[in-house]
């Protein structure tokens, strides 16, 4: 039933499960990657804002704002092929209901030494001046899900990871003196592998996978959310805005469908639940198959409008639903860390969870390459 | 905008309201659930020092779009609900008062502005429960602003009221600091339609308004919203001015023209005459100035635009080839 074993083996075909499958198989070990859904990065790592966050976004938090602009140069770097840049991105400052101010906000750019320019007088004039303060144009950009797809699968083509998509982790449970065993459904066949390092990036999924293994729970949070896909109005079909901070709405390009996304705040997040220690909460996807999924679009435009009048113009398509998972302290200062749990319950099974396909970066850097997780078990 | 696609928010000011605040949004969500595909209720928390909040997070589990804004303390009612005017989302937004204000209205007076009015304002149809003074004193402040004054307060009207988006927009651009949005809504115009109501009451004994509290509300309502007050001291400034100027050319012609003057009443007076008659003429003018900065500080929009429109004629000439023949620019 069992094969030789594998060196390491990722669960979670995303982005960060992708992309750390591809860097330890260049180290030399023998890897396999286990995707449950029908293609990878398939889930959140596409279904998202595709935002390559550059700093901008995180004027309540240094270190995740800073973290973002060192990062954004690499990846745009390294994913040339796969960044949207054909369009100017503004961030507006909003004057009711704002954290920050755009003297704050201008002084944290500085601090991380991101460039930000004054908007044109003429776009400017588009924003309601009652709710916002201030408007600037800076260069951040978003990716291209399906090209980044393409690009992750090549590289782990090269990389000689196999891959197995329609395989679900079902346990993790020790196997001999350094081994893990990973038992598998595929289809309605039930099956197992062996790896001496199991790493689970399975994002919205990963308290499931340690629920069936009886392993620790992480405190996690999830949101149940919808993102509208929507058709701009013309003055803003090259334009990405972003209003910051607080309660407001953001439209970017969405590359794959050559749309625009618009989320929002407050209303992208219909329902809400948390993992806590000792008791999982509700399956993320049977949660996506039963909500009723009643869009809040008409909710996002109407407040978008009272920012930006000309919202009023902007057709929705049809929305996109996904779980999205944060650690419970960022929602205090808005961070983004990593979650990087190693030997998680299991000697050898590790467990990441990142926000952002933009700072997988840190996770490869700080997280995998550190010895004590490359070394074999003990 | 069909009534299904209609986005209605109510906004509700909350202080020190937990004994009603849950009938107050089980009955509104009711009637906007049975009325509305899009809605939302704003509660304003003004800084209450009771259990309103507690209430409210109870309801918010059970209602589906509830919105809380607690303000950081109590800045009081009007405050309360400029903070829900800046962060409602709605088409038309209704305000109401939990206490005093029935909810099953709000869908006909929504239907009224769709109509076509700005604002809808309601007014009470009677002041029963209150004292007799504070019934004589409104009355007064009545008749008083809309006779005396030129400011335009409908008799008996009350918080409750639904404004367009086009109204809370102007409304919203407002940023005065004594703020009364029964005269702001007044004063942003887009036709204000008023609907005749019975008050309800929530609470067995309803808070009402002791005089003095009645009496403090009227003149800074007034003094507010009017420089009129102002307007008629410089206008008695004036006349005193003139008064003093009669009295003097008296005192001039005793003196010229009468034989027994008694020694000093023609200095005196003069002085007196002269003195008051100055600080009546500086009073004057530091009033007329005074009048004139208050109205200029006043940082409101010049006016607010109800809406454009344009002829359906070409414009001239447009029947006209852009061709030339004569290359030569003359």
């Amino acid at each position: 039933m069992t094969a030789e074993p594998f060196d390491t083996v990722v669960v979670g075909g995303g982005f960060f499960g992708a992309t750390l499958a591809t860097h330890v198989a260049r180290g030399g070990a023998r890897t396999l990657l286990l995707e449950a859904g029908p293609h990878l990065l398939g889930r959140a790592s596409a279904i998202n804002q595709a935002r390559v966050h550059a700093g901008y976004h995180y004027p309540r938090s240094y270190l995740t704002g800073l973290r973002s602009r060192v990062n954004a140069p690499h990846f745009i770097e390294q994913y040339r092929e796969c960044i949207y840049d054909a369009f100017t991105h503004y961030y507006a400052i909003g004057r009711v209901y704002s954290n920050v101010s755009a003297a704050q906000f201008r002084r944290f750019c500085e601090r991380i030494d991101a460039p930000v320019a004054a908007a044109p007088p003429e776009v400017r004039r588009l924003f309601n001046p009652v709710f916002i303060e201030d408007v600037v144009e800076v260069p951040e950009f978003t990716f291209d899900a399906d090209r980044l797809r393409e690009r992750v699968a090549r590289e782990l083509g090269e990389a000689g990871v196999e891959v197995r998509l329609g395989a679900e982790a079902l346990r993790v449970s020790r196997a001999g003196a350094d081994g893990i065993e990973v038992q598998l459904r595929s289809g309605d066949a039930e099956s197992s592998v062996i790896g001496r390092r199991v790493f689970n990036c399975t994002y919205s999924r990963l308290n499931r996978l340690h629920a069936a293994s009886g392993l620790p729970i992480v405190p996690l949070k999830h949101e149940l959310t919808e993102m509208a896909l929507v058709t701009p109005p013309p003055e803003l079909a090259h334009a990405g805005v972003t209003v910051m901070c607080g309660p407001f709405f953001s439209m970017l390009p969405f590359p794959p469908r050559g749309l625009h996304t618009l989320s929002h705040v407050r209303y992208t997040p219909h329902c809400s639940w948390s993992d806590a220690p000792g008791a999982v909460g509700l399956d993320g996807d049977e949660q996506l198959r039963r909500y009723p999924r009643i869009s809040h679009f008409p909710h996002m435009v109407r407040d978008a409008a009272r920012y930006l009048p000309l919202m009023r113009d902007c057709r929705a398509v049809e929305s996109l639903w996904e779980v999205k998972t944060v650690l419970p302290r960022s929602e205090v200062d808005d961070s983004r860390p990593i979650l990087f749990s190693r030997n998680h319950g299991l000697a050898g099974f590790h467990c990441v969870i990142g926000s952002k396909v933009d700072n997988a970066f840190d996770m490869l850097q700080y997280v995998v390459d550190a010895p004590e997780v490359m070394e074999p078990a003990r | 905008m069909t009534a299904s696609d209609l986005f209605v928010s109510v906004v509700a000011p909350l202080h020190n309201d937990a004994d009603i605040v849950a009938a107050f949004v089980d009955e509104t969500a009711a009637v906007l659930r049975a009325h509305y595909l899009h809605y939302e209720l704003l509660l304003v928390d003004d800084g209450s020092t009771d259990d309103t909040v507690r209430a409210i997070d109870a309801l918010l589990e059970r209602h589906q779009a509830v919105r809380l804004i607690r303000l950081s303390r109590s800045f009081g009612s009007e405050i309360a609900i400029s903070a829900g005017l800046d962060a409602a989302i709605g088409d038309f937004v209704a305000v109401m008062l939990p206490d005093s204000d029935p909810p099953a209205l709000v869908p006909r007076m929504v239907e009224q502005s769709r109509q076509g009015a700005g604002v809808v304002f309601g007014i009470r149809t009677s002041r029963r429960g209150e004292p007799i003074l504070l019934r004589l004193g409104a009355a007064l402040f009545y008749w008083g602003c809309n006779r005396v004054l030129g400011l335009s307060i409908p008799k008996n009207s009350t918080h409750f009221r639904v404004l367009s988006r086009q109204a809370v927009n102007a409304v919203v651009r407002i940023r005065d600091r004594n703020r009364y949005l029964r005269t702001l809504s007044a004063y942003v115009g887009y036709s204000n339609q008023s609907v005749e109501y019975d008050t309800i009451a929530r609470r067995a004994r309803p808070r009402t308004k002791s005089l003095a509290e009645g009496v403090k509300l009227a003149l800074s309502i007034l003094v507010a919203n009017s420089l009129q007050p102002l307007y008629l001291a410089v206008g008695l400034g004036l006349l005193v001015v003139l008064g003093n100027a009669l009295f003097l050319a008296y005192v001039v012609a005793i003196y010229v023209f009468k034989r027994h003057v008694a020694e000093g009443w023609t200095t005196q007076s003069f002085m007196l005459g002269a003195m008051f008659g100055a600080l009546a003429l500086l009073c004057t003018v530091v009033a007329a100035y005074l009048a004139r900065l208050l109205g200029e500080n006043q940082d409101r929009p010049l006016y607010f635009v109800l809406e454009e429109r344009q002829s359906a004629g070409m414009p001239a000439g447009a029947e006209r080839m852009n061709v030339v023949t004569d290359p030569v620019v003359r």
